[in-house]
């Protein structure tokens, strides 16, 4: 009896993943960005994507004391002017081109630290992905809590456009 | 009873059906989400992409419906707990990524001990569900 039922639920459980994944592939054949139509070209995109790594701010107070480590500021030109990490470099979320050109020099081969305010993690997890592809970063990561954990660690700040 | 186990069901189908429906729109974007927990091939990550919504919506639009209920059960409860692992694994590798749970919608989907927890009441819904009488099928055996 146990047996019958136990064979019931994996019939069933057979019958809604078939019904899944055709219902699957149909959603994906109806929808303009689908997957399986251009699955080659996604998965160049997925193969070059890397490990972005979440840091404490107390874990970056031991790293800037003992490491060096570059950090780069996403927020627009008027936040970045007030007040920014000490040394930052900008690199705009809004507009990283120029920026990821400007101080690809500066940023090859190191650790680097983006810095975003909390609404903008995804942002910042973007730009962490394009410092390593794009400007030969060694790895990058961004901070918990982003500018607002900054200030609240009392790290160091500086105003003005230093980095820009 | 009976009622408790019926909002049980619309709740954790709901919740499929809901975060299928945000995944399919925009399933490469879904894909480079499961891609950037680092944990499968980059190939399985595409094929997970452009199936998984189809499996969330059958198991969804069946606990909805009432049908193949204790099946669709366990498919929500197996994947609630391969959502919950995959999250506490990338929590524990402090990696920065978005859980995808609900597509594009970006607020919702911020990976963290949030999502592991509703992860961990989808598996108990489904678990509950689960242990209910045989559906339709398994009464004709």
């Amino acid at each position: 009896m146990a047996r019958n039922s136990l064979k019931g639920v994996f019939r069933e459980l057979f019958f809604v993943v078939l019904t899944g994944l055709a219902l699957g592939a149909a959603a994906d054949a109806a929808v303009p960005g689908g997957v399986l139509r251009d699955w080659k070209t996604l998965l160049r995109d997925v193969d070059v994507l890397v490990p972005v790594q979440r840091l404490s701010a107390r874990r970056v107070k031991d790293l800037l004391a003992h490491e060096e480590i570059v950090v780069v500021d996403g927020r627009s030109v008027m936040a970045y002017r007030s007040r920014h990490p000490q040394g930052a470099l900008q690199i705009l979320f809004a507009d990283p081109d120029p920026g990821l050109m400007r101080h690809a020099s500066r940023v090859a081969g190191k650790a680097v630290l983006v810095i975003a305010e909390t609404h903008q993690a995804v942002q910042a997890r973007d730009l962490a992905q394009r410092l390593v592809r794009e400007a030969g970063a060694r790895e990058a990561a961004t901070l918990i809590g982003g500018w607002e954990g900054w200030c609240e660690e009392g790290l160091p700040v500086s105003e003005g456009q230093e980095g820009l | 009873m009976k009622a408790i186990r019926c909002v049980a069901g619309l709740l954790l189908g709901g919740i499929f059906l809901a975060a299928a429906a945000a995944k399919a729109v925009d399933p490469r974007e879904f894909a480079l989400g499961i891609a950037s927990y680092h944990l499968v091939p980059s190939w399985a990550a595409v094929w997970i992409g452009a199936f998984l919504p189809g499996v969330e919506a059958a198991l969804g639009a069946a606990l909805l419906c009432g049908v193949f209920v204790r099946g669709a059960a366990l498919a929500a409860s197996l994947l609630a707990a391969l959502f919950a692992a995959a999250v506490t694994w990338g929590e524990n590798q402090g990696l920065d990524f978005a859980c995808g749970c609900f597509g594009p919608l970006s607020l919702l989907t911020q990976a963290g001990w949030a999502t592991i927890l509703l992860d961990l009441v989808l598996l108990g819904l489904g678990v509950f569900l689960l242990g209910g009488a045989p559906g339709p099928s398994a009464q004709a055996e």
